[in-house]
C-alpha cells in the first residue's frame, strides 16, 4: 500500500531549539487579525502562518480560510467558533512538520477525494491537537513517524451514504491512521462514516481511549502494532468493532462493541494472531459474531459480556489462552471452537447451561461442552453455512460426539453471570400493539370456534 | 365457488369438533407461552437465543400438527364413508380438495392465533412482551408454515388408505423435512463435486418448505449476515421487496403443485373405483 511520507526529517527542529523559541516568543503571542478584504473569499491561511513568530499564538476569527498550510515551526493555531478551513488541492490541508506544535478548534472541510491524502497530515512529534472537526471523503488525521502527539476531541465525518444498499467504504479514507508512529495518545474523538475510523500500523505503545466510531468499516484496527491499549471505546454499526492482527502485549479494556450485523464479515472484536493481550471487562452486543479469535496465544480474556450476538465466541486454532469469568447470554449459538487445545476456559456463565449445584459452590457440577461439528463442517464447506440453527441441526451434531477431549470445554460454569450482566436489551414490555393484535386473535379464534365448533343450528 | 364454500364450512365444523384439535391448540399454546416466560429479556426482538428457540419450536410442532390434521381429516373421509356419499353429488374432485383445504387452514390458523394470542396478550402483561414487528413476523412464518405443509397433508392423505397409514406418511415426512434434513444434506452434497455443492444447495432449499420459511424468517428478522459471504447478494435481495414476492410465488406455486398432484391422483382413484 502507498503510504504518504512526505515529511522531510531535516526540518524537525531539535528539541532544546525548539523550547528556546517558545521561551523567547511567549511574551510575544499575539492575536492575529485576518486583513480585511473588500471581496469575500477565504483568506491563505499559509502568509498568516509565515507571519507568527515561532512559539506565537496565532488566532483565527470566524471566517472562511483557504489551505494548504504547512507549519513549519512551534506554534499554537487556534481558530474561533465560526471559522472554517477550505481546501481542495492534492496535499493535506494542513501539514505539522515542527515538533510541539498545537491546533486547536479547528474546522476543517477538505473536498479532495483521494484516501491516501489526509485533511491533517502529522509528521512530527509532541504535537497537541483538540477540538478538531473535519468533514471529508479523503482521510482524517494521519500521523507518518510522529511520536507522542496528543489528539483529543476530533470529531471526524465521511459524507452521508447514498441511500440504501451497502455502502463502499473503499472509497474513503481512515478517520485517524497512524504509521511508524509510536507512544501516541487519542482520547475522546469521534469519527463517523470513515474506512477504518482509527488505524494503527506498525505503531507501537499507542493508546486509544474514550472513542466512538460508528458506521465505518473497522472501528479500530490495529496491524503489527506492540503495547496496544484500547480502552473505553465504543463502536457501532461498523463492519467491525474492533480488529487487532499481529498485536503483543496489549489490553483491550472496557470497550463496547454493539450491533455490528449488516454486514456477512462483522464481528465484534477480532483477535488475530495476537499474543500476550489481556482482554477484560468489555461487552460485545447484537454482532454477528461477539468475539472472533484465531491463532491467538496466551491471552487472557476475563469479566467481558458476550451478549444477544448471533455467535457469542468462535475460536478457532488457539492455544494456551485463558478464557474465564465472562458471561455468555443470549447468544444464538454461545460458542464455537475447533482446533484449539490447551486452553483454560473454567468459570463462565453460559446461560443455556443445564447447571447442577450439589456443594452450593457457585459453580456447576456439569461441564459445558462447545461441539466443533458446525465450524468445522463450515470450515470445510462455507456453504453449509446455511444450516444454521437448523432445526435438525441439534440432532445431527448429537450424533457426533466422539474425542471430546479436544473439545472446548468448561468444566466449572457459573450458576450466575459474575458481574451484574446489564442483561436488558433496550425497548421495553410495554407493546400497546402486540397487546390487541394478541386481544384481537383471541376474540377471532373464539368467535370462530364458538360459531362452529360449540353453537348448534 | 359455493361447493368449495360448502364443504369448507363442513370441514370447519369437523374441525372443531375433532378433540385432536384441541390437544394441539392446547400444546401449542403452552409451548409457545413457557418459551416467552422461560427467557429472561423484557423484549423479544431481533435474532437472538430466544427467537431462534422460539422458530425451532415452531418447526418441530406446526408442521407435524398440519400433516396429521391434515392427512388425517382426508383419510377419515374415505374410512367413514364420508366421500362415498358426497361423490354421489355432482361435485368436483377439486372442488371438495380446496374445499377440505380451506377449511383444515381455518381450524389450523385458529390454533395458531390461540398461541399467539396468549403469548401477546399475557407477555406484555407479564412484561415479556414481543416487539411488534418480531410478533408480526412469527405470525407470518407459522401461517406460511401451516399453508404450504396443509397441501402436503392434503397430498399425503390422498396417497394413504386410513388413518394409521397417514400417521406413518406424516411423520416419515416430518422427519424427512425438518430433522432429518441436514444429515440427509450433508450426506448427498458431500458426495458431489464442490463447486456444485451451493447451487445444488440453493435449489434444494427450494424444495423443503420448512427450510424456505425458516431462512425468509431468519433474513427478514436481520439475522441474514449470519449466512456468511457464499449468501451476500442472496440475502441482500430476499431483503427487498421483490424477495418477499418471489417467496410468496413459490409458496403458492408449492401449494398449488402439491394440491394439483393430490386431485389427479383422487381423480385418477375415482374413475377406477
Amino acid at each position: 500500500m502507498p503510504k504518504l511520507i512526505r515529511a522531510s526529517r531535516n526540518q524537525a527542529l531539535r528539541p532544546w531549539r525548539a523550547g528556546l523559541a517558545l521561551l523567547l516568543a511567549l511574551p510575544l503571542a499575539l492575536t492575529l487579525s485576518p486583513p480585511v478584504e473588500a471581496e469575500a473569499g477565504p483568506v491563505p491561511l499559509q502568509p498568516l502562518l509565515d507571519r507568527a513568530a515561532a512559539g506565537s499564538t496565532v488566532t483565527l476569527p470566524a471566517g472562511s480560510y483557504a489551505g494548504p498550510a504547512v507549519i513549519a515551526k512551534p506554534l499554537t493555531l487556534r481558530m474561533e467558533p465560526g471559522g472554517e478551513l477550505l481546501h481542495d488541492g492534492e496535499e493535506p490541508a494542513i501539514t505539522l512538520q515542527a515538533d510541539g506544535i498545537v491546533l486547536e478548534g479547528l474546522t476543517v472541510t477538505d473536498r479532495q477525494t483521494d484516501p491516501e491524502i489526509p485533511a491533517v497530515l502529522v509528521a512530527s512529534s509532541g504535537n497537541k491537537l483538540r477540538s478538531l472537526t473535519i468533514h471529508t471523503s479523503a482521510g482524517g488525521v494521519y500521523l507518518r513517524q510522529a511520536d507522542r502527539n496528543e489528539l483529543t476531541g476530533i470529531r471526524i465525518d465521511g459524507p452521508a451514504f447514498p441511500g440504501r444498499g451497502n455502502p463502499v467504504f473503499s472509497q474513503r479514507g481512515n478517520g485517524i491512521d497512524l504509521f511508524e508512529s509510536h507512544r501516541n495518545t487519542i482520547a475522546g474523538s469521534r469519527i463517523e462514516r470513515m474506512h477504518d475510523g482509527i488505524y494503527v500500523e506498525s505503531s507501537d505503545a499507542n493508546r486509544l481511549e474514550r472513542n466512538e466510531v460508528n458506521r465505518s468499516r473497522y472501528g479500530y484496527h490495529f496491524m503489527f502494532a506492540e503495547g496496544a491499549a484500547l480502552t473505553d471505546n465504543t463502536g457501532a454499526y461498523n463492519v467491525t468493532g474492533a480488529m487487532l492482527m499481529g498485536v503483543q502485549d496489549g489490553e483491550v479494556l472496557r470497550n463496547r462493541f454493539a450491533k455490528q450485523t449488516e454486514n456477512v464479515n462483522s464481528q465484534g472484536l477480532l483477535l488475530f494472531d495476537v499474543k500476550r493481550t489481556v482482554v477484560k471487562d468489555n461487552r460485545v452486543e447484537g454482532n454477528r459474531v461477539g468475539f472472533y479469535v484465531e491463532q491467538t496465544e496466551e491471552t487472557e480474556m476475563t469479566g467481558n459480556e458476550v451478549a444477544r450476538n448471533f455467535i457469542g465466541l468462535q475460536l478457532l486454532d488457539s492455544t494456551r489462552n485463558t478464557l474465564s469469568g465472562n458471561a455468555f447470554v443470549s447468544n444464538v449459538i454461545q460458542a464455537q471452537a475447533t482446533g484449539s487445545p490447551d486452553n483454560r476456559s473454567d468459570g463462565n456463565y453460559w446461560d443455556n447451561a443445564q447447571g447442577l449445584d450439589r456443594t452450593g459452590s457457585g459453580v456447576s457440577d456439569l461441564s459445558y461442552e462447545v461441539n466443533p461439528f458446525f465450524l468445522n463442517l463450515t470450515k470445510s464447506v462455507p456453504a453449509f453455512q446455511v444450516l444454521f440453527q437448523s432445526p435438525g441441526m441439534p440432532f445431527l451434531e448429537q450424533l457426533f460426539r466422539s474425542g471430546t477431549d479436544e473439545w472446548l470445554k468448561d468444566n466449572a460454569p457459573l450458576m450466575k453471570p459474575p458481574t451484574a450482566v446489564s442483561a436488558e436489551a433496550p425497548g421495553n414490555a410495554r407493546e400497546p400493539a402486540v397487546f390487541w393484535t394478541g386481544m384481537l386473535l383471541l376474540a377471532v379464534s373464539f368467535i370462530s370456534i364458538y360459531q362452529w365448533g360449540v353453537k348448534r343450528p | 365457488m359455493r361447493h368449495i364454500s360448502t364443504i369448507a364450512l363442513r370441514e370447519v365444523k369437523l374441525g372443531f369438533r375433532n378433540p385432536w384439535a384441541y390437544s394441539f391448540m392446547a400444546l401449542f399454546a403452552l409451548f409457545s407461552l413457557a418459551l416467552l416466560l422461560v427467557q429472561s429479556q423484557q423484549q423479544v426482538g431481533g435474532y437472538t437465543s430466544t427467537t431462534g428457540t422460539m422458530i425451532n419450536l415452531i418447526l418441530y410442532l406446526l408442521p407435524l400438527m398440519t400433516l396429521l390434521l391434515g392427512s388425517f381429516s382426508v383419510t377419515a373421509e374415505k374410512e367413514e364413508g364420508g366421500w362415498h356419499l358426497l361423490s354421489t353429488y355432482p361435485l368436483g374432485t377439486m372442488a371438495y380438495l380446496w374445499g377440505k383445504y380451506t377449511g383444515l387452514a381455518a381450524v389450523l390458523l385458529v390454533i395458531v392465533s390461540i398461541g399467539f394470542g396468549l403469548s401477546g396478550v399475557l407477555g406484555v402483561l407479564l412484561g415479556k412482551a414481543f416487539s411488534a414487528g418480531t410478533f408480526g413476523l412469527f405470525f407470518a412464518f407459522s401461517v406460511f408454515l401451516v399453508l404450504l405443509f396443509l397441501g402436503i397433508a392434503v397430498l399425503a392423505g390422498t396417497l394413504c388408505r386410513n388413518r394409521w397409514q397417514a400417521l406413518t406418511y406424516g411423520v416419515a415426512i416430518w422427519f424427512f423435512y425438518i430433522l432429518g434434513w441436514p444429515t440427509l444434506l450433508i450426506a448427498v452434497l458431500g458426495v458431489l463435486p464442490y463447486l456444485w455443492i451451493k447451487p445444488v444447495l440453493v435449489a434444494l432449499i427450494f424444495l423443503n418448505p420448512a427450510e424456505l420459511t425458516r431462512l425468509m424468517t431468519v433474513v427478514k428478522m436481520g439475522g441474514g449476515s449470519i449466512l456468511g459471504p457464499d449468501y451476500y447478494s442472496w440475502v441482500g435481495w430476499i431483503q427487498q421487496p421483490l424477495g418477499t414476492a418471489l417467496f410468496l410465488a413459490v409458496c403458492l406455486v408449492w401449494i398449488a403443485l402439491s394440491m394439483g398432484i393430490a386431485g389427479f391422483l383422487w381423480e385418477r382413484g375415482r374413475r377406477h373405483a
